[in-house]
């Protein structure tokens, strides 16, 4: 997962609902730039110091060399090339992304890619969060104005 | 902050006004006004730099926040606000769902 989807996921208020239900790596560099709102009070960056601590996100290495040539070859920060250096070397691992330069390195990459709105869908048709929490979600993503909006609808739909 | 040096600089008259009304309303004196606009404007003309950038596939999120100052977060607020939005498909959306599931 990177620094973009753990903060829309933990604005969404559902990030703590997907690290109970699936496992969830973040590279130290993603740390860090969630992190860095900690300064700030933001609350994502709370949230994401506090599933670190109790184990439901996982922190592991990646790939330095392989970070360093994503960041040069799509001029990616260390986070987001880092995501998916992990990715191309963690065999069955499903990047999560909503960066558009990650999203494109994927896909060049053939990685399995996801967004946070799927992630809410699958949290809501697996009866991991109510109805009324997804549409909040989607609500909460849809004012955060990063998606599409006929994206929000097609995932509206999958819900209602 | 580095030591002060001298720069020379001919500005416009309705430019030194914006100095001034600045030192007035902020109660100091017009070096600090003009430095602070200079900072300000800096800022902003990175934010827009970077924001155009990502926009066009040059560069992520994360890049852009490092070389702006900012945090990833308050990146993805000034890219919510250009109007940029993620390039994700409905078939991107409905490959990612399967996976899921």
């Amino acid at each position: 997962m990177d620094a973009c989807s753990a903060i829309l996921l933990a604005k969404a208020s559902v990030l703590e609902s997907c690290a109970d239900n699936q496992v969830i790596f973040m590279t130290p560099d993603v740390y860090e730039e969630v992190m860095a709102g900690k300064e700030r009070m933001f609350p994502d960056a709370l949230l994401v110091e506090r599933l670190t601590e109790n184990k439901k996100l996982k922190i592991i290495k990646e790939d330095r060399a392989l970070t360093k040539k994503f960041m040069q070859d799509f001029n990616m920060g260390r986070g987001e090339a880092s995501i998916v250096a992990i990715t191309i070397k963690e065999i069955n691992t499903l990047i999560l992304t909503d960066n558009r330069q990650g999203r494109k390195a994927a896909t060049i990459n053939n990685l399995s890619l996801l967004g946070s709105i799927e992630m809410v869908v699958h949290l809501y048709q697996k009866k991991k969060i109510s109805r009324e929490k997804a549409a909040t979600a989607l609500k909460i993503l849809q004012e955060e104005g990063w998606f599409e909006p006929f994206l929000i609808e097609k995932a509206r739909e999958e819900i209602a | 902050m580095s030591e002060a040096q001298f720069l020379g600089a001919r500005l416009e008259g309705d430019i030194i006004q914006m100095v001034e009304k600045t030192a007035q309303e902020e109660h100091v004196d017009k070096t600090k006004a003009l430095k602070d606009l200079i900072i300000l404007g800096r800022k902003q003309f990175l934010i827009r730099r970077y924001m155009e950038l990502y926009r066009g596939g040059g560069c992520s999120i994360d890049q852009a926040a490092k070389e702006v100052g900012l945090t990833v977060a308050e990146m993805m607020q000034e890219a919510s606000r250009a109007g940029i939005k993620s390039t994700e498909t409905i078939e991107e959306y409905r490959r990612g769902l399967k996976l899921l599931a």
